[in-house]
């Protein structure tokens, strides 16, 4: 290795970066040659020098306690910033889920609601005027037994509409029987009683008086009779036709079989 | 966090500045330690990013020192100057008795900063020429011709304060 060689890897030397090979050269040429030998030895000393003032020249220590502070607090908050991140990543699903489980439930509410309140108000207007019908004629069958009003609300059937009440069914005696406007129409309201168990009969044309269609589904056939059965908040409603005639009987005492309760027959 | 915050105020040449850039370093590990290969040189890749986050959003703000011309700086200048300047046995440790801690410190700010990064990172501490290469993404040859020039550009400041401040005299004026 020649001077102009040796010194291109100067630094190389000082800095241990030269391959073993350059290394090796190097030595050799600086046991031959004084001047490189002195650069280098110069060089050596500056670059130490340089390197310890440098150090020096920067003082660290207690001041930098507060940076560490600062970079520790700023590292909570990546921290927070990245958990609540990863909150919001996790909650999304399950708050895209709720969302539509919200929607879906408050769908099936509104269905439910609509389809609770379309029976509400059919029941209200279908069965609840001849529950409170026979519960009124229950409560009152003193007053609703009036013999005169009985006379001519059957003699009114027999005329018009062929139809005789009996005054007895089984055991049941009739014990008062009136004409009422019951849901717009006018129709017989008679009562029968046993002990203390109480049956209304209320017979309607059919032209003026239709059997509620859900109740044609669930009908029970029983001694050439259809009868069609309603049952709800402990009172009875059984439905059945006879020649033109609708008749209804009415009772909240279980014991009754209102499929056996036939007041008349209508003669044509 | 001692090597870095050094680094950095070599680098941004301000202590608010090189706080921040610390800073910034360390939140920017904590986000992309995933990134970090386990069992590769972590203190290097710190550097890394410190000397990427102030290439891009430092290197700006920081004051541009006056262009300097390092062709005309002779490889062994100092050599002969010094040896000319002291009459002592050995006139390097008789120069670094002189010049004082300051005066390395503004030789070093007052370099162009792409030797700087170098010097510093080399200098100050310690990384070798490849990992010099990679904390500043430079081709390993760029790397060592900026150390190189570096150095001499640092050697004849220093020099120059040395001579300007009488610590020693100039011989070749």
């Amino acid at each position: 290795m020649d001077r102009h060689n040796s010194l291109r890897f100067l630094y190389e030397i000082i800095d241990q970066e030269a391959t073993p090979q350059q290394q090796h050269d190097f030595d050799n040429h600086m046991k031959t040659c004084d001047n490189c030998s002195g650069i280098y030895r110069s060089e050596q000393l500056l670059n130490n020098g340089m390197q310890r003032k440098l150090k020096q020249a920067i003082p660290l220590g207690p001041s930098d306690t507060q940076l560490r502070t600062r970079i520790l607090s700023q590292l909570d908050i990546e921290e927070k910033a990245e958990f609540q991140s990863a909150v919001k990543t996790q909650t999304t699903p399950i708050r895209r889920i709720s969302r539509i489980v919200a929607v879906a439930a408050t769908f099936v509410f509104l269905v439910g609601a609509g389809y609770f309140g379309t029976e509400l108000y059919k029941h209200y207007n279908i069965y609840i005027p001849l529950e409170r019908a026979h519960w009124q004629a229950a409560d009152q069958s003193a007053s609703f037994s009036n013999n005169l009003l009985t006379v001519s609300s059957m003699g009114k059937f027999a005329e018009q509409y062929k139809y005789n009440i009996s005054s007895t069914i089984g055991d049941f005696q009739l014990v008062g029987g009136q004409m009422q406007e019951i849901m717009g129409v006018e129709m017989g309201h008679f009562v029968f009683v046993k002990n203390d168990e109480i049956v209304s009969v209320f017979v309607v044309p059919s032209k003026d008086f239709k059997i509620p269609e859900e109740l044609i589904e669930h009908s029970v056939h029983k001694n050439n009779t259809s009868f069609f059965d309603h049952n709800c908040r402990g009172c009875r409603l059984v439905y059945h036709e006879n020649n033109g005639l609708v008749i209804i009987t009415a009772t909240t005492d279980k014991g009754v079989d209102l499929t056996e309760f036939v007041p008349g027959e209508r003669s044509i | 966090m001692d090597a870095l915050k050094r680094t950095a105020l070599r680098m941004a040449r301000n202590a608010n500045d090189a706080d921040d850039l610390v800073q910034e370093t360390y939140v920017k590990a904590y986000r992309f330690w995933d990134k970090f290969e386990p069992g590769s040189n972590c203190r290097a890749w710190l550097f890394k990013i410190m000397t990427n986050i102030f290439i891009n959003d430092y290197r700006s703000k920081a004051r541009t020192p006056a262009s300097v011309s390092v062709d005309d700086v002779d490889d062994n200048f100092i050599y002969g100057q010094l040896a000319l300047a002291t009459p002592d046995a050995n006139p390097e440790s008789e120069f670094f008795a002189k010049v004082f801690d300051d005066d390395v410190k503004k030789a070093i700010e007052e370099l162009p900063e792409d030797f700087r990064t170098v010097v510093v990172l080399s200098f100050l501490e310690g990384f070798s020429y490849q990992e010099i290469a990679e904390i500043a993404n430079l081709q390993l040859g760029t790397v060592k011709s900026r150390l190189h020039r570096g150095r001499k550009l640092l050697q004849k400041q220093l020099f120059e304060y040395a001579v300007k401040n009488g610590y020693i005299k100039n011989s070749g004026n």
